[in-house]
């Protein structure tokens, strides 16, 4: 049976598997109940949902290093920003310590937050090794605009984060400054350049299962749906 | 500050073509606290008796776990409800929620997957049971393919949705889904294969 799905035709393979989608949706006993929502309580609602609060995060830093961060295309290169460490070279090198901060990767694509061109930023968490960050991590630093790689490190952005979520403290408090993540920014050329990275990365996440990428809208929603909540 | 994604008003009212017809109000849908007006003149208590068996199908396509697809549904529901009077059209956005929630608790079942497979379990069982042989190796294989990858396949081949839909729903160019659905499309042959 499984030769014969692999081997067939195309139109087969797809009525096959709308067929099986069908089925196994149609297998599934659905519980539609109102009343459990009314007892998901504010404090429940956060800690199920600390990812998107850290990602709301990283769009809030993403928010104030668009006002230092260089983004250009053509000839342009990005200025390092201020407070930001150049590490692409140490990281490739293996001297930046990035297992005492930086374990799951996330990607964001930075234009969600009023970047003029095109640029991403790499987003570390918990999970992932140190390898697995290198390999990532030197893909963009191999496709990225010379100069614009930088690395901030845990209090920078834990200092971005105060300065911008002034008025909203109890954010940092629910996730706690131990959660705050670490973040690589870099430039591209062009959006095709991006693109080209984003299909490494994927490449790389069929391996690693620890790459993400967060696109502009979603990042938008979670802003609005985390923060203005 | 930042707008939400442009979305398209009449699509959260359309049937798609597998999915479940809307279900009548059941009883703890009168309750008048969730009796709220927003998301146009739709109740939420409508909107979710609408669309909630829709989403969970999907995300139990995506996730491959009853439980944890009736929970993402329910955190994505919650919040549609902050937020109801504020939602023109919140079809679109609960689309996106959802997904999202998804992609999450994919991430974790991947970690979780190790532990399991260590003790010689099968952890598709619940999401193989009851259903003829090509269908559990199509569906076990869905579960093995990127998110993304997998995402688009069942947007696309379960809940009919078009190109410019899928886009929308996760977050990408629309020239970016016809990748996602043909390198998926790859990746459960090869899995089968295997």
């Amino acid at each position: 049976m499984t030769s014969d799905l692999s081997a067939a035709g195309e139109d087969d393979f797809e009525r096959q598997l709308r067929s099986a989608l069908e089925a196994k949706a149609s297998a599934l006993s659905v519980h539609q109940e109102v009343a459990p929502i009314s007892g998901v309580t504010e404090t429940s609602f956060v800690q199920h949902n600390r990812s998107r609060y850290l990602l709301a995060c990283a769009a809030g830093v993403l928010l104030v290093l668009a006002t230092v961060v260089v983004v250009g295309g053509g000839e342009d290169t990005a200025a390092p920003a201020s407070g930001v460490q150049p590490a692409a070279d140490s990281l490739a090198a293996g001297s930046l310590p990035v297992g005492s901060v930086a374990h799951e990767l996330q990607v964001v694509e930075s234009q969600a937050v009023a970047l003029t061109g095109p640029s991403v930023i790499v987003w570390i968490e918990q999970g992932a090794s140190d390898q697995q960050i290198r390999d990532a991590v030197g893909k963009l630093s191999e496709l990225a605009v010379p100069g614009s790689f930088n690395y901030v490190g845990q209090a920078e952005v834990e200092r971005e984060f105060r300065d911008y979520f002034v008025d909203t403290p109890s954010v940092l408090d629910v996730i706690g400054t131990d959660s705050l993540p670490t973040y690589f920014v870099a430039t591209f050329d062009s959006e095709a350049q991006e693109d080209t990275f984003y299909s490494e990365v994927e490449h790389l996440a069929l391996d690693l299962g620890q790459i993400y990428k967060v696109s502009r809208s979603e990042k938008d929603q979670v802003f609005e749906a985390e923060l203005e909540d | 500050m930042l707008s939400q994604p442009a979305s398209d008003p009449v699509r959260a009212t359309e049937p798609r073509q597998h999915e479940p017809k809307p279900t009548q109000p059941s009883q703890s849908g009168s309750d008048s606290s969730f009796a709220v007006v927003g998301g146009g003149a739709e109740s939420f208590t409508d909107f979710y008796d609408r669309e909630y068996e829709g989403q969970v199908r999907r995300a139990y396509l995506m996730l491959g776990s009853s439980a944890v697809a009736h929970d993402v549904v329910a955190d994505a529901f919650v919040q549609i409800l902050k937020r109801w009077d504020k939602l023109d059209s919140p079809g679109p956005y609960l689309n996106r929620c959802v997904l999202n929630g998804c992609r999450d608790a994919a991430r974790k079942a991947r970690r979780e997957l190790l532990l399991i497979d260590r003790k010689g379990e099968s952890a598709l069982a619940e999401a193989t049971s009851g259903v003829g042989e090509a269908t559990v190796e199509l569906t076990e294989a869905l579960l093995h393919i990127p998110f993304k990858q997998r995402a688009a396949i069942v947007l696309r081949y379960y809940a009919g949705f078009s190109e410019r839909e899928i886009a929308e729903s996760l977050g990408c160019r629309p020239g970016t889904v016809g990748s996602h659905i043909h390198r998926g499309l790859a990746s459960l042959r090869t899995g089968l294969a295997q």
